[in-house]
Formats: C-alpha cells, sequence, structure tokens
C-alpha cells in the first residue's frame, strides 16, 4: 500500500516524465504517435479530475449541512443551485430559449459583472486613500501609473495630445522590461519545479497525510 | 486661529467619507452615458495591425478565435469579440471559435446569435464552427495540434464536427492563416506557448486593461502581432470597423472615471503634502 501511495507516484512522474523531455529531441514517427497517445489521455484524465473536482465540492458542502456548521445555508444555496441547473441543462439542454440559458443570461451575467464592478468604487476609493507619494520609488510609480491612466482614455489626449504617446511608450518600455523580468522568472520557476517533481524532491503534488 | 481652520480641512479632505467617492465614481459612470460628449477615439498601432492582418489575409481564410473570458470581463471583451467577429465575417474568412473558460461559451452564442440576425447568410458548420468548451486547458490547446475534429468531437450545439466542411480544410492548429485570442486571464500564455509558437501562427491578443501590461514583451518580441487593450482597444477597432458600439458609447464614461481618479489621487497627494509641512512646523514650534 505504501508504494502505491509513495513510491509509484514519484516512479510514474519519473518515467513519463523523462520520456516526454527525450521525445522532444527524437524526430521519429514513433515519438510523434507517442506523444498523441499521451495528450489523448491527458484529455481523459483531465475530464476525471474535472468530476472529481466536482464530487469533492458537493461533499464539501454536504458535510457542512450534515454537521450544521455556521453559515451551512450557503452551502444548502450551493447544493440547490448545483442540483438544478445540472438537471435543467440535461433534460432541457443548453441552447438559447432553455431554461438553462435564461439563468446564464439574466441570473449568473449580472451576478458575476456586478461582483466585478464594484471593483471600480473599491479602487476609486483605495487609490485616493492609499496611492502617496512617500518615497521616491514611490514618486515614479505616481507618476506613471497617472500617465497611463489618463493617456489611456480619449479625455487624456483631448487634453494634451502627446500623453497618449507617452503612455504608449511607458507601455512599451519600462512596463515591457518590467513583465519581461517577471515572465522570465516564472519561466526558470517553472522548470526548476518540473525538475524538482521529475527527480521526486517535490512530492507536494501528491498531498499529504497517510 | 486660521491655520488651524485651514489643518482641519485638510484632515478632513483626506478623511473624505468613501460614500462620496463613490457618488462621485456612480456620477462619473451615468451622466457621459445619459449625455454623450464622444470625445475623439485615436487608432493606436497596436489594433491598427491586427485590423491590417485580417484585411489582408485572403477571402477564405482559416482565422482560429480564442474567448476565453466569462460575465466579469464581459464589459471589455464582449464588444472586443462583436467587432473582430464582424471584421472576419465581413471579410468572408473561415472561423473556428474555442472556450477554454468554463463560463465563457454561453456569451459565444449570444454574440453568434447577435452577429446571425445581421449576416443570415452565416452558415455553422460551413463559414464557422463554434466548437464550445473544452475541459483540459494546455492540453487541449496540444490535443488540438494533433487533430481539431477529435479535441471537439461535437461543437457547442451538439452537431458532430468531423462532416462538417469547414474542418476538412481546417483540422489542425498548423491550417490556421491567423488566430485571434481574447484574454482576461493567463491562458493567453498557453495559447503561446503550447500552440502559435509551436506551430508558427501569427496571431493578436484581445486582452482586459488589467493585463494587458503583461503582454507587452510578447508584442516587442514579435510572438504577438498586436494587442487590442481594454475597453479602449474595442472602441478603436469599433472604430476601424466604422460600427461604434458598446465600446464607443461607454469611452466617456471611461474617461470621466479616470479623470475623477486621476484628480483625486493628485489632490490627495497635495494635501497629504500639506498635512506633513503643518505637522513639522507645529513640532518646530513646539520645541
Amino acid at each position: 500500500m505504501q508504494f502505491l501511495k509513495k513510491k509509484f507516484p514519484v516512479l510514474l512522474a519519473f518515467v513519463l516524465g523523462m520520456v516526454m523531455f527525450i521525445r522532444e529531441f527524437v524526430p521519429a514517427k514513433i515519438a510523434q504517435s507517442l506523444y498523441e497517445g499521451f495528450v489523448n489521455w491527458s484529455l481523459v484524465i483531465t475530464g476525471f479530475a474535472a468530476v472529481f473536482a466536482i464530487i469533492s465540492l458537493l461533499h464539501y458542502h454536504v458535510a457542512k449541512v450534515r454537521k450544521k456548521v455556521p453559515g451551512y445555508g450557503f452551502s444548502v444555496l450551493t447544493l440547490v443551485a448545483y442540483t438544478q441547473i445540472l438537471l435543467l441543462g440535461l433534460v432541457l439542454g443548453k441552447d438559447i430559449g432553455t431554461p438553462t440559458a435564461w439563468q446564464y443570461q439574466f441570473v449568473f451575467v449580472p451576478m458575476q459583472a456586478t461582483m466585478f464592478a464594484t471593483l471600480a468604487f473599491f479602487i476609486a476609493s483605495a487609490a485616493f486613500r492609499a496611492f502617496r507619494a512617500r518615497t521616491w520609488e514611490a514618486l515614479a510609480l505616481l507618476v506613471a501609473g497617472l500617465i497611463v491612466m489618463i493617456g489611456r482614455v480619449p479625455i487624456g489626449e483631448a487634453i494634451l495630445p502627446k500623453l497618449g504617446f507617452l503612455a504608449e511608450w511607458i507601455m512599451n518600455n519600462p512596463n515591457m522590461a518590467a513583465s519581461r523580468g517577471v515572465t522570465l522568472g516564472v519561466a526558470l520557476a517553472q522548470i526548476a519545479i518540473s525538475v524538482r517533481i521529475i527527480f521526486g524532491i517535490e512530492r507536494t503534488y501528491m498531498g499529504g497525510g497517510d | 486661529m486660521e491655520a488651524k481652520q485651514h489643518a482641519t480641512f485638510v484632515e478632513l479632505f483626506l478623511k473624505l467619507d468613501r460614500r462620496i467617492i463613490y457618488t462621485l465614481v456612480v456620477l462619473a459612470v451615468a451622466v457621459p452615458l445619459l449625455i454623450p460628449i464622444g470625445l475623439p477615439i485615436n487608432v493606436t498601432p497596436e489594433v491598427q495591425s491586427i485590423y491590417d492582418k485580417i484585411e489582408s489575409l485572403p477571402e477564405g481564410s482559416n482565422i482560429l478565435l480564442a474567448a476565453d473570458f466569462d460575465p466579469a470581463s464581459q464589459p471589455e471583451l464582449y464588444p472586443m469579440l462583436m467587432a473582430v467577429m464582424e471584421h472576419i465575417v465581413r471579410k468572408k474568412h473561415k472561423l473556428l471559435i474555442v472556450v477554454l473558460w468554463i463560463n465563457g461559451p454561453n456569451l459565444v452564442a449570444q454574440a453568434i446569435d447577435e452577429l446571425r440576425k445581421e449576416y443570415p447568410d452565416w452558415k455553422s458548420g460551413e463559414d464557422y464552427a463554434f466548437l464550445g468548451f473544452q475541459v483540459g486547458g494546455t492540453i487541449v490547446i496540444m490535443s488540438m495540434g494533433n487533430d481539431i475534429s477529435k479535441t471537439f468531437p461535437k461543437d457547442h450545439y451538439g452537431n458532430a464536427t468531423s462532416p462538417m466542411p469547414i474542418i476538412r480544410n481546417f483540422n489542425k492548429l498548423k491550417d490556421t492563416d491567423y488566430m485571434v485570442m481574447l484574454e482576461a486571464g493567463n491562458s493567453g500564455d498557453w495559447w503561446i506557448v503550447y500552440g502559435t509558437e509551436k506551430f508558427n501562427i501569427p496571431v493578436g491578443a484581445g486582452v482586459t486593461a488589467v493585463i494587458a501590461p503583461q503582454y507587452y514583451p510578447y508584442l516587442q518580441a514579435g510572438q504577438i502581432n498586436g494587442i487590442i487593450g481594454g475597453l479602449r482597444g474595442a472602441a478603436e477597432y469599433e472604430k476601424l470597423i466604422g460600427k461604434p458600439g458598446k465600446a464607443t458609447s461607454a469611452m466617456d464614461s471611461q474617461s470621466a472615471v479616470h479623470a475623477l481618479i486621476f484628480f483625486a489621487i493628485i489632490l490627495a497627494n497635495i494635501f497629504a503634502m500639506i498635512l506633513v509641512v503643518q505637522k513639522r512646523r507645529k513640532a518646530r514650534e513646539a520645541k
């Protein structure tokens, strides 16, 4: 049992990781069919993973309702919403005009859009209170932010035509350089993590427990 | 006595009730929507190059459209989706649409429905295919590199994709002449790493204003040929196709809100500086 729980996943990650890595350098036809096979497997496995995610979500909320933990009413709401949309979708389909599509268009879309729209109020309030030039670095950030913010909307260019050009310059140069640094850092970290997983050093993906 | 009153005003301003700020934001959004100003919109080179690319392709070229967003980004990306799709339809290109975000397909279905009312001859399966959502993210892109109809055996409406005429000449990623990805998150990175770079597909990105800065390194490296950034980008594209829509009508509101936040930040900083100077002066006087 310990072999299946602890050693087999590491062995599997090592073998599959190495095979996929070496395959990149083999121009033979078998390497291509191997790749296609792995991609098909991955699609199937991802489908099952999605089913597991749904089961896990339901399990979590059913447990909360059973134990009647504070706020379990929200879990009841989640379970009811989930069950009805699933049943309606399965029985009546999801095309335009069906109850599923109606709920999406007139319940889900406005709710999600509203959640996101409230950000405008918080951003305005937070910017007013917290965006202060307390240091030279903060001042540079503040000036760049203000130029981009006003230069990327028509009113900025209407007041000062050069603002648009200045905003574009900031986006294309200092912003681009910083973004590239972040992207490269993330890519290097991804390589490092992949190597650690393949060689069994990184095992957190297997989860905790016995 | 006068100095004391002035200081109080500064402090009051810096502790401005958030409900006043919220009310000002509401007014800045609502008033220009009710009374449009119609500020001129200049087209940036990043948007122009995507338009030019679609314009330059010969009729019947294969275009892949990835609509990876959900209702949270609808105000920015839906007008972009409408404008880009309309341009593609007018140029009579073949269009495949895919979605990697689970809450996105119905928005695309809605956009197609809207567009079909205007272009009733635009046929599903022949001129376009809406392949819908497939779970898997990067794996879906890799699988599309092998076989699109196997990755999406059925389209969004439940029709088999393999017998579709459009799929005959457009069944692998490498068949794509141009791709436009509309992104609200990091799925754009997936398309570049696992799709467009691998199969050498030219691609343009339409993104929310929040993530637009992340796409500039790709633009400078030539990995994407243009960026349609946020609502402003959508308005620019609407201008290019000569059909002002939702993005254009919302530009005045966006201008007003940006101006409001711009002046609020500047005033807050000036008042904060005044407060610091006053405190230092008081401290000196106390000594």
